[in-house]
Protein backbone atom coordinates (compact mmCIF):
# COMPACT_ATOMS: atom_id res chain seq x y z
CA UNK A 1 0.00 0.00 0.00
CA UNK A 2 1.99 2.85 -1.40
CA UNK A 3 1.35 6.23 0.61
CA UNK A 4 0.90 9.54 -1.31
CA UNK A 5 1.15 13.11 -1.09
CA UNK A 6 -2.37 13.34 -2.66
CA UNK A 7 -2.87 17.57 -2.80
CA UNK A 8 -2.04 19.68 -5.99
CA UNK A 9 -2.12 23.59 -6.21
CA UNK A 10 -2.63 25.09 -9.89
CA UNK A 11 -3.15 28.06 -9.85
CA UNK A 12 -4.03 28.38 -6.05
CA UNK A 13 -6.83 25.61 -6.95
CA UNK A 14 -6.96 22.55 -4.92
CA UNK A 15 -7.48 18.89 -6.77
CA UNK A 16 -6.36 15.41 -6.27
CA UNK A 17 -5.57 13.24 -8.67
CA UNK A 18 -7.16 10.27 -8.74
CA UNK A 19 -7.32 6.70 -11.32
CA UNK A 20 -10.30 8.02 -12.44
CA UNK A 21 -9.57 11.87 -13.08
CA UNK A 22 -8.78 15.04 -11.17
CA UNK A 23 -10.63 15.50 -8.07
CA UNK A 24 -11.81 18.76 -6.85
CA UNK A 25 -13.36 19.16 -3.56
CA UNK A 26 -11.72 22.11 -1.45
CA UNK A 27 -12.42 24.52 -4.41
CA UNK A 28 -14.46 25.42 -7.32
CA UNK A 29 -14.65 24.99 -10.86
CA UNK A 30 -16.07 28.45 -12.11
CA UNK A 31 -13.29 27.96 -14.86
CA UNK A 32 -14.79 25.11 -16.72
CA UNK A 33 -18.25 27.72 -16.77
CA UNK A 34 -16.77 30.29 -17.73
CA UNK A 35 -19.28 31.29 -20.02
CA UNK A 36 -21.46 31.96 -17.49
CA UNK A 37 -19.50 34.24 -15.38
CA UNK A 38 -19.00 36.66 -18.27
CA UNK A 39 -22.49 36.54 -18.84
CA UNK A 40 -23.27 37.64 -14.84
CA UNK A 41 -20.25 40.53 -15.13
CA UNK A 42 -22.07 41.60 -18.47
CA UNK A 43 -25.05 41.75 -15.93
CA UNK A 44 -27.49 39.36 -17.80
CA UNK A 45 -29.31 36.34 -15.75
CA UNK A 46 -27.75 33.64 -15.38
CA UNK A 47 -29.38 29.91 -14.93
CA UNK A 48 -27.18 28.10 -12.31
CA UNK A 49 -24.83 25.73 -12.72
CA UNK A 50 -25.43 23.36 -9.93
CA UNK A 51 -28.84 22.85 -7.75
CA UNK A 52 -28.67 21.88 -4.41
CA UNK A 53 -31.77 20.11 -3.13
CA UNK A 54 -33.89 17.43 -1.06
CA UNK A 55 -36.70 15.66 -2.13
CA UNK A 56 -37.94 15.48 1.44
CA UNK A 57 -37.25 17.38 4.60
CA UNK A 58 -37.47 14.29 6.58
CA UNK A 59 -34.31 12.08 7.97
CA UNK A 60 -34.21 9.07 10.24
CA UNK A 61 -30.88 10.31 11.62
CA UNK A 62 -30.01 12.67 14.53
CA UNK A 63 -26.59 13.78 13.52
CA UNK A 64 -25.39 16.70 16.11
CA UNK A 65 -23.94 18.31 13.60
CA UNK A 66 -27.11 18.70 11.45
CA UNK A 67 -27.82 22.23 9.66
CA UNK A 68 -30.89 21.25 9.15
CA UNK A 69 -31.87 21.62 12.79
CA UNK A 70 -31.87 25.66 11.18
CA UNK A 71 -33.66 25.25 8.32
CA UNK A 72 -36.92 24.80 9.50
CA UNK A 73 -39.20 27.60 7.03
CA UNK A 74 -42.90 27.82 7.64
CA UNK A 75 -44.25 24.94 5.39
CA UNK A 76 -43.64 21.31 4.63
CA UNK A 77 -45.17 20.51 1.28
CA UNK A 78 -44.74 17.21 0.56
CA UNK A 79 -42.43 16.61 -3.01
CA UNK A 80 -44.46 14.28 -5.38
CA UNK A 81 -42.98 12.44 -8.19
CA UNK A 82 -44.62 14.43 -10.62
CA UNK A 83 -43.19 17.63 -8.99
CA UNK A 84 -40.09 16.54 -9.06
CA UNK A 85 -39.79 15.20 -12.87
CA UNK A 86 -41.14 18.52 -13.49
CA UNK A 87 -38.66 20.43 -12.14
CA UNK A 88 -36.00 18.76 -13.76
CA UNK A 89 -37.68 19.50 -17.24
CA UNK A 90 -37.95 22.96 -16.18
CA UNK A 91 -33.74 22.53 -15.29
CA UNK A 92 -33.30 21.50 -18.33
CA UNK A 93 -34.95 24.03 -20.10
CA UNK A 94 -33.20 26.82 -18.36
CA UNK A 95 -29.74 25.01 -18.62
CA UNK A 96 -28.52 24.21 -15.28
CA UNK A 97 -26.07 20.92 -15.29
CA UNK A 98 -25.88 19.02 -12.27
CA UNK A 99 -27.83 18.49 -9.46
CA UNK A 100 -26.77 17.34 -5.96
CA UNK A 101 -29.32 15.56 -3.83
CA UNK A 102 -27.68 16.88 -0.14
CA UNK A 103 -29.61 19.96 0.94
CA UNK A 104 -31.75 19.95 4.28
CA UNK A 105 -33.22 16.35 4.04
CA UNK A 106 -32.37 12.14 3.20
CA UNK A 107 -34.01 12.04 -0.36
CA UNK A 108 -33.24 8.50 -0.58
CA UNK A 109 -36.38 8.77 1.60
CA UNK A 110 -38.76 9.93 -0.91
CA UNK A 111 -40.73 7.77 -3.61
CA UNK A 112 -39.58 10.43 -6.39
CA UNK A 113 -36.14 9.59 -5.36
CA UNK A 114 -35.58 6.37 -8.29
CA UNK A 115 -37.24 8.12 -10.75
CA UNK A 116 -36.14 11.59 -10.34
CA UNK A 117 -32.46 10.55 -11.19
CA UNK A 118 -33.77 7.82 -13.58
CA UNK A 119 -35.28 10.78 -15.52
CA UNK A 120 -32.42 13.12 -14.84
CA UNK A 121 -30.17 10.57 -16.91
CA UNK A 122 -32.70 10.72 -19.62
CA UNK A 123 -32.32 14.61 -19.55
CA UNK A 124 -28.50 14.87 -19.35
CA UNK A 125 -28.38 16.42 -16.07
CA UNK A 126 -26.26 15.03 -13.40
CA UNK A 127 -26.46 13.92 -10.19
CA UNK A 128 -24.66 13.48 -6.96
CA UNK A 129 -25.86 11.90 -3.69
CA UNK A 130 -25.43 12.59 -0.10
CA UNK A 131 -26.99 10.15 2.43
CA UNK A 132 -26.86 8.35 5.48
CA UNK A 133 -27.30 5.15 3.15
CA UNK A 134 -29.49 3.40 5.87
CA UNK A 135 -31.78 3.26 3.66
CA UNK A 136 -29.85 2.82 -0.06
CA UNK A 137 -30.25 -0.94 -0.48
CA UNK A 138 -29.26 -3.00 -2.45
CA UNK A 139 -32.26 -2.84 -5.05
CA UNK A 140 -32.61 0.89 -4.81
CA UNK A 141 -28.57 0.73 -5.74
CA UNK A 142 -29.15 -1.24 -8.71
CA UNK A 143 -31.62 1.38 -9.96
CA UNK A 144 -29.57 4.65 -9.12
CA UNK A 145 -26.34 3.59 -9.32
CA UNK A 146 -25.09 3.29 -13.24
CA UNK A 147 -26.99 6.90 -13.65
CA UNK A 148 -25.03 8.95 -10.60
CA UNK A 149 -22.03 10.47 -11.26
CA UNK A 150 -21.02 10.71 -7.56
CA UNK A 151 -22.58 9.25 -4.14
CA UNK A 152 -20.92 10.48 -0.71
CA UNK A 153 -21.98 8.92 2.12
CA UNK A 154 -22.40 10.62 5.81
CA UNK A 155 -20.21 8.49 8.41
CA UNK A 156 -19.79 10.95 11.33
CA UNK A 157 -16.56 8.75 12.80
CA UNK A 158 -14.81 5.89 12.21
CA UNK A 159 -15.72 3.66 15.03
CA UNK A 160 -19.14 2.35 15.37
CA UNK A 161 -20.04 3.16 18.89
CA UNK A 162 -18.97 6.75 17.72
CA UNK A 163 -20.62 7.14 14.83
CA UNK A 164 -24.10 6.12 16.62
CA UNK A 165 -23.43 8.48 19.44
CA UNK A 166 -23.32 11.02 16.55
CA UNK A 167 -25.75 10.02 14.08
CA UNK A 168 -28.35 8.39 16.26
CA UNK A 169 -29.55 8.12 19.97
CA UNK A 170 -26.20 6.56 21.30
CA UNK A 171 -23.29 4.58 21.33
CA UNK A 172 -25.41 1.16 21.85
CA UNK A 173 -27.61 1.94 18.86
CA UNK A 174 -25.08 0.08 16.08
CA UNK A 175 -26.95 -1.25 14.09
CA UNK A 176 -27.04 1.67 11.85
CA UNK A 177 -23.36 1.90 11.72
CA UNK A 178 -23.67 -2.06 10.32
CA UNK A 179 -26.75 -0.97 7.77
CA UNK A 180 -24.62 1.95 6.56
CA UNK A 181 -21.29 0.01 6.13
CA UNK A 182 -23.42 -3.08 4.16
CA UNK A 183 -24.68 -0.70 1.68
CA UNK A 184 -21.25 0.67 1.18
CA UNK A 185 -19.78 -2.18 0.52
CA UNK A 186 -22.32 -3.33 -1.72
CA UNK A 187 -22.08 0.03 -3.30
CA UNK A 188 -18.17 -0.28 -4.32
CA UNK A 189 -18.82 -3.92 -4.90
CA UNK A 190 -21.05 -3.00 -7.89
CA UNK A 191 -19.10 -0.14 -8.93
CA UNK A 192 -16.53 -2.63 -10.04
CA UNK A 193 -18.15 -5.17 -11.07
CA UNK A 194 -19.70 -3.18 -13.82
CA UNK A 195 -17.38 -1.35 -14.03
CA UNK A 196 -19.22 2.47 -12.92
CA UNK A 197 -17.87 5.62 -13.38
CA UNK A 198 -19.46 6.66 -10.19
CA UNK A 199 -17.46 7.89 -7.40
CA UNK A 200 -18.23 6.66 -4.22
CA UNK A 201 -16.99 8.65 -1.21
CA UNK A 202 -17.12 8.85 2.62
CA UNK A 203 -17.72 12.56 4.55
CA UNK A 204 -16.73 13.21 7.90
CA UNK A 205 -18.35 16.37 9.04
CA UNK A 206 -15.38 17.29 11.95
CA UNK A 207 -16.31 19.08 15.18
CA UNK A 208 -13.90 19.98 17.76
CA UNK A 209 -15.03 17.27 20.00
CA UNK A 210 -14.32 14.21 18.12
CA UNK A 211 -11.13 14.82 16.83
CA UNK A 212 -9.92 11.33 17.90
CA UNK A 213 -12.10 10.22 14.97
CA UNK A 214 -10.16 11.49 12.63
CA UNK A 215 -7.64 8.25 12.23
CA UNK A 216 -10.06 5.53 12.62
CA UNK A 217 -12.55 7.47 9.89
CA UNK A 218 -9.51 7.78 7.38
CA UNK A 219 -8.67 3.90 7.90
CA UNK A 220 -12.13 3.32 7.29
CA UNK A 221 -12.55 5.04 4.30
CA UNK A 222 -9.30 3.05 3.15
CA UNK A 223 -11.03 -0.34 4.29
CA UNK A 224 -14.46 0.27 2.38
CA UNK A 225 -12.20 0.69 -0.72
CA UNK A 226 -14.35 3.97 -1.28
CA UNK A 227 -12.48 6.23 -3.82
CA UNK A 228 -11.90 8.98 -1.29
CA UNK A 229 -12.70 9.92 2.59
CA UNK A 230 -13.25 13.87 3.02
CA UNK A 231 -12.72 15.82 5.94
CA UNK A 232 -14.71 19.16 6.36
CA UNK A 233 -15.27 21.59 9.32
CA UNK A 234 -18.88 21.86 10.61
CA UNK A 235 -20.90 24.80 9.79
CA UNK A 236 -22.99 27.06 12.17
CA UNK A 237 -25.39 29.71 12.33
CA UNK A 238 -24.67 33.55 12.68
CA UNK A 239 -25.43 33.44 15.89
CA UNK A 240 -23.80 30.08 16.83
CA UNK A 241 -26.95 27.73 16.99
CA UNK A 242 -24.59 24.75 17.69
CA UNK A 243 -21.77 25.98 19.21
CA UNK A 244 -19.00 25.25 16.76
CA UNK A 245 -15.09 26.72 18.27
CA UNK A 246 -13.53 27.05 15.10
CA UNK A 247 -10.67 28.70 17.16
CA UNK A 248 -10.53 24.48 18.20
CA UNK A 249 -9.45 23.58 14.83
CA UNK A 250 -6.11 24.74 15.06
CA UNK A 251 -5.13 21.93 16.98
CA UNK A 252 -6.33 19.70 15.08
CA UNK A 253 -3.95 20.22 11.71
CA UNK A 254 -1.53 17.51 12.35
CA UNK A 255 -4.05 14.62 13.14
CA UNK A 256 -5.80 16.00 9.84
CA UNK A 257 -1.93 15.92 8.16
CA UNK A 258 -1.41 12.38 9.23
CA UNK A 259 -5.21 11.20 7.54
CA UNK A 260 -3.97 12.86 4.40
CA UNK A 261 -0.93 10.70 4.83
CA UNK A 262 -2.90 7.35 5.04
CA UNK A 263 -3.99 8.02 0.85
CA UNK A 264 -3.33 4.99 -0.74
CA UNK A 265 -3.77 4.78 -4.79
CA UNK A 266 -7.50 3.32 -4.56
CA UNK A 267 -8.36 5.37 -2.16
CA UNK A 268 -7.55 9.79 -0.60
CA UNK A 269 -7.89 11.24 2.12
CA UNK A 270 -9.02 14.71 1.59
CA UNK A 271 -9.28 17.65 4.16
CA UNK A 272 -10.98 20.87 3.22
CA UNK A 273 -8.38 23.25 4.43
CA UNK A 274 -9.49 26.38 2.92
CA UNK A 275 -12.44 26.12 4.49
CA UNK A 276 -11.41 24.76 7.89
CA UNK A 277 -8.47 27.60 7.98
CA UNK A 278 -11.16 30.51 7.28
CA UNK A 279 -12.32 29.33 10.56
CA UNK A 280 -16.10 30.57 10.16
CA UNK A 281 -15.33 34.11 8.56
CA UNK A 282 -16.25 34.59 5.46
CA UNK A 283 -13.84 37.24 2.94
CA UNK A 284 -16.58 38.45 1.33
CA UNK A 285 -19.14 40.94 2.32
CA UNK A 286 -21.75 40.18 -0.88
CA UNK A 287 -22.92 37.01 -1.66
CA UNK A 288 -23.03 36.19 -5.49
CA UNK A 289 -22.22 32.30 -5.47
CA UNK A 290 -26.58 31.31 -5.17
CA UNK A 291 -26.44 32.50 -9.07
CA UNK A 292 -24.15 29.81 -9.86
CA UNK A 293 -25.02 27.25 -7.32
CA UNK A 294 -28.91 27.33 -6.05
CA UNK A 295 -30.26 25.59 -3.44
CA UNK A 296 -33.92 23.81 -2.65
CA UNK A 297 -35.36 22.44 -0.18
CA UNK A 298 -37.05 19.06 0.45
CA UNK A 299 -39.83 21.27 1.38
CA UNK A 300 -40.18 22.69 -1.95
CA UNK A 301 -38.94 25.85 -1.11
CA UNK A 302 -36.83 28.11 -3.54
CA UNK A 303 -34.47 30.23 -1.54
CA UNK A 304 -30.93 31.72 -2.95
CA UNK A 305 -28.72 29.32 -0.46
CA UNK A 306 -29.95 26.78 2.21
CA UNK A 307 -28.82 29.42 5.06
CA UNK A 308 -31.78 30.93 4.36
CA UNK A 309 -34.72 28.17 4.75
CA UNK A 310 -35.41 28.99 7.95
CA UNK A 311 -38.18 31.02 8.25
CA UNK A 312 -36.04 33.85 10.27
CA UNK A 313 -34.97 34.61 6.66
CA UNK A 314 -38.94 35.11 4.74
CA UNK A 315 -37.49 38.17 2.62
CA UNK A 316 -35.46 35.60 0.39
CA UNK A 317 -38.35 32.98 -0.27
CA UNK A 318 -38.64 32.80 -4.21
CA UNK A 319 -41.12 30.77 -4.02
CA UNK A 320 -42.18 26.92 -3.94
CA UNK A 321 -42.05 24.59 -6.70
CA UNK A 322 -44.54 22.06 -5.73
CA UNK A 323 -46.89 25.67 -5.55
CA UNK A 324 -45.77 26.60 -9.07
CA UNK A 325 -43.31 25.72 -11.81
CA UNK A 326 -39.74 26.23 -11.38
CA UNK A 327 -39.15 28.03 -14.38
CA UNK A 328 -41.91 30.79 -13.56
CA UNK A 329 -39.84 31.65 -10.11
CA UNK A 330 -36.82 31.41 -12.26
CA UNK A 331 -38.44 34.30 -14.73
CA UNK A 332 -40.16 35.95 -12.43
CA UNK A 333 -39.03 39.85 -10.93
CA UNK A 334 -38.66 37.95 -7.31
CA UNK A 335 -36.12 35.57 -8.10
CA UNK A 336 -33.69 38.69 -9.63
CA UNK A 337 -34.43 40.51 -7.33
CA UNK A 338 -33.43 38.78 -4.31
CA UNK A 339 -30.43 38.02 -5.86
CA UNK A 340 -29.77 41.58 -6.43
CA UNK A 341 -29.69 42.21 -2.67
CA UNK A 342 -27.53 39.69 -2.19
CA UNK A 343 -24.89 41.67 -4.14
CA UNK A 344 -26.20 44.87 -2.80
CA UNK A 345 -24.64 46.76 0.53
CA UNK A 346 -28.07 45.85 2.20
CA UNK A 347 -26.68 42.95 2.71
CA UNK A 348 -23.65 41.29 4.59
CA UNK A 349 -22.54 37.57 4.19
CA UNK A 350 -20.00 38.06 7.20
CA UNK A 351 -23.20 38.77 9.90
CA UNK A 352 -26.29 37.93 8.01
CA UNK A 353 -25.89 34.28 7.82
CA UNK A 354 -24.39 31.29 8.68
CA UNK A 355 -21.23 30.45 7.88
CA UNK A 356 -19.19 28.83 5.24
CA UNK A 357 -22.46 28.19 2.96
CA UNK A 358 -21.99 25.35 0.14
CA UNK A 359 -21.27 28.41 -2.12
CA UNK A 360 -18.65 29.66 0.04
CA UNK A 361 -15.91 28.64 -2.77
CA UNK A 362 -17.71 29.99 -5.52
CA UNK A 363 -18.75 32.95 -3.49
CA UNK A 364 -15.06 33.47 -2.75
CA UNK A 365 -13.83 33.27 -6.00
CA UNK A 366 -16.57 35.74 -7.52
CA UNK A 367 -16.07 38.66 -5.27
CA UNK A 368 -12.10 37.95 -5.74
CA UNK A 369 -12.62 38.28 -9.55
CA UNK A 370 -14.59 41.19 -9.68
CA UNK A 371 -12.39 43.02 -7.32
CA UNK A 372 -9.75 42.38 -9.32
CA UNK A 373 -7.69 40.28 -6.44
CA UNK A 374 -7.53 37.25 -9.15
CA UNK A 375 -9.69 37.37 -12.19
CA UNK A 376 -11.56 33.51 -13.31
CA UNK A 377 -9.84 32.81 -16.68
CA UNK A 378 -10.80 30.41 -19.43
CA UNK A 379 -9.13 26.89 -18.51
CA UNK A 380 -6.21 25.51 -19.90
CA UNK A 381 -6.26 21.78 -18.26
CA UNK A 382 -8.52 19.22 -18.93
CA UNK A 383 -11.96 19.16 -17.70
CA UNK A 384 -12.10 17.61 -13.45
CA UNK A 385 -14.07 14.78 -12.67
CA UNK A 386 -17.90 16.16 -11.46
CA UNK A 387 -17.77 19.26 -13.45
CA UNK A 388 -21.22 20.51 -12.94
CA UNK A 389 -20.75 20.60 -9.12
CA UNK A 390 -19.21 23.83 -8.71
CA UNK B 1 -24.83 45.99 -16.51
CA UNK B 2 -23.11 44.17 -13.06
CA UNK B 3 -23.52 46.82 -10.34
CA UNK B 4 -20.22 46.09 -8.66
CA UNK B 5 -20.67 46.84 -4.66
CA UNK B 6 -18.16 44.09 -3.53
CA UNK B 7 -16.18 46.86 -1.43
CA UNK B 8 -18.76 48.94 -0.50
CA UNK B 9 -19.44 49.85 3.25
CA UNK B 10 -22.63 47.91 4.18
CA UNK B 11 -25.75 50.43 5.26
CA UNK B 12 -25.39 50.52 8.82
CA UNK B 13 -27.70 52.40 11.01
CA UNK B 14 -27.43 56.30 12.19
CA UNK B 15 -27.92 57.86 15.27
CA UNK B 16 -31.37 59.01 15.35
CA UNK B 17 -32.34 55.18 15.02
CA UNK B 18 -29.49 53.78 17.45
CA UNK B 19 -30.38 56.50 20.02
CA UNK B 20 -34.48 56.12 19.57
CA UNK B 21 -35.80 53.46 22.34
CA UNK B 22 -36.96 50.35 21.29
CA UNK B 23 -40.58 51.30 21.83
CA UNK B 24 -40.26 54.28 20.02
CA UNK B 25 -39.04 52.53 16.91
CA UNK B 26 -41.60 50.00 17.13
CA UNK B 27 -44.03 52.81 16.92
CA UNK B 28 -42.70 54.10 14.07
CA UNK B 29 -42.62 50.82 12.15
CA UNK B 30 -45.88 50.69 13.35
CA UNK B 31 -47.05 53.96 11.90
CA UNK B 32 -45.47 53.02 8.58
CA UNK B 33 -47.42 49.46 8.41
CA UNK B 34 -50.74 51.21 8.56
CA UNK B 35 -49.97 53.95 6.20
CA UNK B 36 -50.18 51.01 3.76
CA UNK B 37 -52.57 48.26 3.92
CA UNK B 38 -50.27 46.05 1.64
CA UNK B 39 -48.52 44.87 5.01
CA UNK B 40 -51.07 44.81 7.06
CA UNK B 41 -50.35 41.33 7.97
CA UNK B 42 -46.79 42.45 9.45
CA UNK B 43 -46.83 42.67 13.20
CA UNK B 44 -43.03 43.82 14.39
CA UNK B 45 -41.80 42.10 17.25
CA UNK B 46 -38.81 43.60 18.12
CA UNK B 47 -35.88 45.85 16.75
CA UNK B 48 -32.31 46.52 17.59
CA UNK B 49 -30.26 49.15 17.67
CA UNK B 50 -28.10 47.45 14.77
CA UNK B 51 -30.77 47.90 12.65
CA UNK B 52 -32.39 44.32 12.81
CA UNK B 53 -36.19 44.53 13.26
CA UNK B 54 -37.73 40.98 13.61
CA UNK B 55 -41.70 40.25 12.49
CA UNK B 56 -44.07 37.83 12.40
CA UNK B 57 -46.93 37.40 10.13
CA UNK B 58 -50.30 37.22 11.00
CA UNK B 59 -51.66 35.14 8.52
CA UNK B 60 -50.39 32.21 6.56
CA UNK B 61 -48.58 33.06 3.19
CA UNK B 62 -47.26 31.49 0.41
CA UNK B 63 -43.62 31.55 -0.05
CA UNK B 64 -43.74 33.57 -3.73
CA UNK B 65 -45.84 36.55 -2.09
CA UNK B 66 -44.11 36.31 1.66
CA UNK B 67 -40.84 37.37 0.58
CA UNK B 68 -41.06 39.59 -2.61
CA UNK B 69 -43.76 41.35 0.63
CA UNK B 70 -41.01 41.42 3.28
CA UNK B 71 -38.38 42.84 0.76
CA UNK B 72 -41.12 45.75 0.35
CA UNK B 73 -41.67 46.70 3.52
CA UNK B 74 -37.92 46.56 4.20
CA UNK B 75 -37.12 48.96 1.78
CA UNK B 76 -40.02 51.41 2.65
CA UNK B 77 -38.15 51.35 6.40
CA UNK B 78 -34.62 51.66 4.88
CA UNK B 79 -36.52 54.51 2.89
CA UNK B 80 -38.47 56.31 5.26
CA UNK B 81 -36.71 55.47 8.33
CA UNK B 82 -32.93 54.30 8.26
CA UNK B 83 -30.95 52.75 5.50
CA UNK B 84 -29.41 50.23 7.69
CA UNK B 85 -32.79 48.37 8.64
CA UNK B 86 -32.85 44.71 7.85
CA UNK B 87 -36.42 42.75 8.44
CA UNK B 88 -36.35 39.37 9.49
CA UNK B 89 -39.02 36.94 10.65
CA UNK B 90 -39.21 35.27 13.62
CA UNK B 91 -36.95 32.50 13.63
CA UNK B 92 -39.08 28.41 13.25
CA UNK B 93 -37.25 25.45 15.63
CA UNK B 94 -36.20 22.76 14.12
CA UNK B 95 -39.81 20.09 13.91
CA UNK B 96 -37.86 17.27 13.45
CA UNK B 97 -38.67 15.00 16.43
CA UNK B 98 -35.48 13.05 16.27
CA UNK B 99 -33.30 15.81 16.45
CA UNK B 100 -35.37 17.90 18.51
CA UNK B 101 -34.63 14.61 21.14
CA UNK B 102 -30.33 16.77 20.91
CA UNK B 103 -32.59 19.50 22.79
CA UNK B 104 -31.02 22.03 20.73
CA UNK B 105 -33.21 25.53 19.79
CA UNK B 106 -32.48 27.82 17.30
CA UNK B 107 -30.71 31.00 18.54
CA UNK B 108 -32.37 34.56 17.54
Amino acid sequence: MSHVINTNRVNGDNFVETKEGNLILDSHKLPFHYDRVEAWENGEKIAPVTVDMALTRACGAMCSFCYAIMQEPQERRGIKVQDALNLLDDFAEIGVKGVSLISDGESTLSKAYVPFIQHAATLGIDIGNATNGWEWKPDKIEQVLPYMTWVRFTVAAGRPESYSKIMFKGPEDTQVFDRAMSHIKYAVDLKKKNNLECTLGIQMVLTPEFKDEIIPFAQLAVDLGVDYGVIKHCSDDEYGTLGIDYEKYENMYDLLEEAENMSTDDTKIIVKWDKIRDKGVSSYNRFYGPQFLLQISGSGLVAPSGMFFNARYSKFHMGNFTEERFIDIYKSDRYQRTMNYLGSPHFDAQTMMGTLPIQHYVSVALDNHIKGIRRIEKPTDSEPLHVNFL
Amino acid sequence: MFKNYADVDTFATQEGWTKMSESKRLDLIKQKISEHNEFEVIHPTRSQEDGQVFIELTEELPASKRGIMLLSFEALLKENIDQGINVWHEPIDDKNKLRKLRGIVVKS
